[in-house]
């Protein structure tokens, strides 16, 4: 295995597009992570895409051969992978991994989703099968994703005591990074009162504390050292790549399950926990050493809970981290530079790339108002459904 | 209503009979493992036999934690006239953690409620009128 550098990212900012079609997104997310790393697309020797289940990939979730054809056919590798909502971390490992073997010298990667509106509903044609749990739980109970995000923030007050204001400051702090984020589709900065005002979803979480859906394209290109020499600039290596699924007895209470079979000892959201270490180990780090570190925040209680799950913290220790301003660009450990999902909304097969995008913005220095001084490791972590986890660690 | 006209939303977990409701599930047979609903195959990566038999759960439940859901979910589920509703999670005995409708007070929910497992009709548009499992206070359960 050769080291791997990251030559370039490009991204669409997030929005509702309606007059886009994916395929325009991924272009233009595409041409920015081109440029940015001084490359023609006969340069690329693969595309690794996220297929998406919502829109485009021929029926088959081939997105990487729909771009292929769509703006350059020049024999590239292509290669479909799944993954849900961690489906850009799954593209990003695929395509580190086609590098580090020496195979290819230069891989893109390619996340796009146009999302439909509302809640997430069933796949569309889905089979009522009584032992699909996605079925069981809109035919049995109507359980929304946010229902699960809020069953675990519910817990959380009563094993921590978290309030619902803290939840609310948590999502005021996303909103307050994401306002310097050209790419973030909410980049109004809010209150914890406007926070508290907005409808109650599914109790504890409120409007504002849950993310929206969104359309957005990210890219991230790959190569080998010399490549990366080429295009000058600071090296940004890959310095860790991992992807997990789940452990046997996660008490975590997951989208879609209708029965889960918790045992003691277990870590929650072990999928992504697995991810990190694997990650950290891989570039011989530990929480201590992160810079800054991207999120997959869904809902206020993620910025929470995900610091302490993933070791950076102890259990009920975030809330007071938040209120000493330790997450926040210029604390001690910085969640979300970007925004994070509450500012973005989630563009779900994109949305592991458009952190790695982060990663990579601030490692260059090219975060503008969000920027963390001095960033030199910087750290992603994402969920996607079937208990997908992954996470990279880049190093400037 | 007559009740014996009602017959569950989805036949294959959950049963009623003189002795009440029931959730259909599985058991491991090696390893003991309870699931719900039934399962295929045992996913514990220690069992070697992974030997599923039909396993009937349900009965008194402790509450893990709860929701509100205060919009209306897409189609499918069958709550008509809508209203905000509780969804939870239920431990049973025997390590298997259920998610259900709770039928309850709102300012009752609490977790470590103790509940117990009972049905509610819903109005399915095509089908008429059919039931879901749900759980509500236990009022027999040991304090």
């Amino acid at each position: 295995m050769r080291p791997v550098y990251v030559l370039g990212v490009g991204a669409h900012p997030w929005g509702k597009w309606p007059d886009t079609p994916q395929v325009g997104l991924a272009i233009h997310a595409m041409k920015a992570a081109l440029a940015e790393a001084n490359l023609g697309w006969r340069d690329l020797q693969g595309l690794v895409a996220a297929s998406s289940r919502f829109e485009g990939g021929m029926g088959w979730g081939l997105h990487a051969n729909e771009l292929a054809q769509a703006v350059s056919e020049h024999g590239m590798a292509c290669v479909n992978v799944g993954g849900a909502c961690a489906a850009g971390a799954v593209a990003f490992h695929t395509a580190h991994m086609m590098v580090a073997s020496g195979q290819y010298d230069t891989v893109a990667t390619l996340g796009a989703e146009r999302m439909p509106k509302g809640f997430i509903p069933r796949p569309p044609g889905a089979a009522d099968d009584p032992t699909d749990h996605d079925f069981l739980r809109w035919k049995t109970i109507g359980a929304t994703n946010p229902a699960y995000w809020a069953m675990e923030a519910r817990r959380r007050m009563h094993e921590v005591g978290t309030t619902e204001e803290t939840f609310a400051a948590a999502s005021v702090l996303m909103r307050r990074h994401g306002a310097h984020n050209p790419y973030a589709r909410f980049r109004t900065p809010s209150s914890v009162d406007e926070v508290m005002a907005s409808p109650m979803v599914s109790d504890p979480l409120r409007l504002l504390e849950i993310c929206a859906v969104s359309d957005g394209a990210a890219s991230v290109i790959l190569g080998s050292e010399a490549q990366a020499r080429q295009t000058g600039g600071p090296l940004i290596q890959v310095a860790g790549s991992a992807i997990a699924t789940g452990q046997f007895g996660d008490p975590a209470t997951r989208i879609p399950m209708v029965g889960s079979t918790p045992r003691p000892g277990v870590a929650h959201t072990s999928e992504v926990v697995g991810a990190v270490q694997k990650a950290w180990k891989a570039a011989s780090i530990g929480p201590e050493d992160v810079d800054l570190l991207e999120l997959a925040d869904n809902t206020a209680w993620h910025v929470l809970a995900w610091p302490e799950m993933l070791g950076f913290f102890e259990p009920g220790e975030s809330d007071r981290r938040l209120a000493a301003g330790d997450l926040q660009v210029g604390g001690r450990l910085p969640i979300n530079p970007s925004g994070g999902f509450l500012s973005f909304g989630e563009a779900t097969t994109a949305q592991a790339l458009v952190q790695i995008c982060e990663l990579f913005w601030q490692l260059r220095g090219q975060a503008g108002g969000r920027q963390v001084e001095n960033a030199r490791i910087a750290m992603s972590a994402v969920l996607g459904l079937g208990a997908n986890g992954g996470s990279v660690v880049l190093k400037r | 209503m007559d009740s014996t006209i009602l017959r569950p939303v989805v036949d294959e977990i959950l049963q009623l009979d003189e002795g009440g409701a029931h959730l259909l599930g599985s058991a491991c047979q090696d390893c003991g493992t309870l699931y719900f609903p039934p399962v295929l195959s045992c996913r514990n990566p220690d069992c070697a036999g992974k030997t599923i038999v039909p396993s009937q759960l349900g009965g008194a439940g402790v509450l893990f934690s709860f929701t509100i859901q205060r919009y209306r979910p897409p189609a499918l589920f069958a709550l008509d006239p809508w209203e905000a509703y509780a969804i939870g999670s239920v431990d049973l005995a025997g390590g298997v953690r259920v998610l259900g409708i709770i039928q309850a007070p709102f300012d009752h929910l609490r977790p470590g409620l103790a509940v117990r497992l009972s049905t509610s009709v819903l109005n399915d548009g095509d089908e008429g009128a059919v039931i879901t499992h749900v759980f509500v206070p236990d009022e027999d359960a040991p304090v």
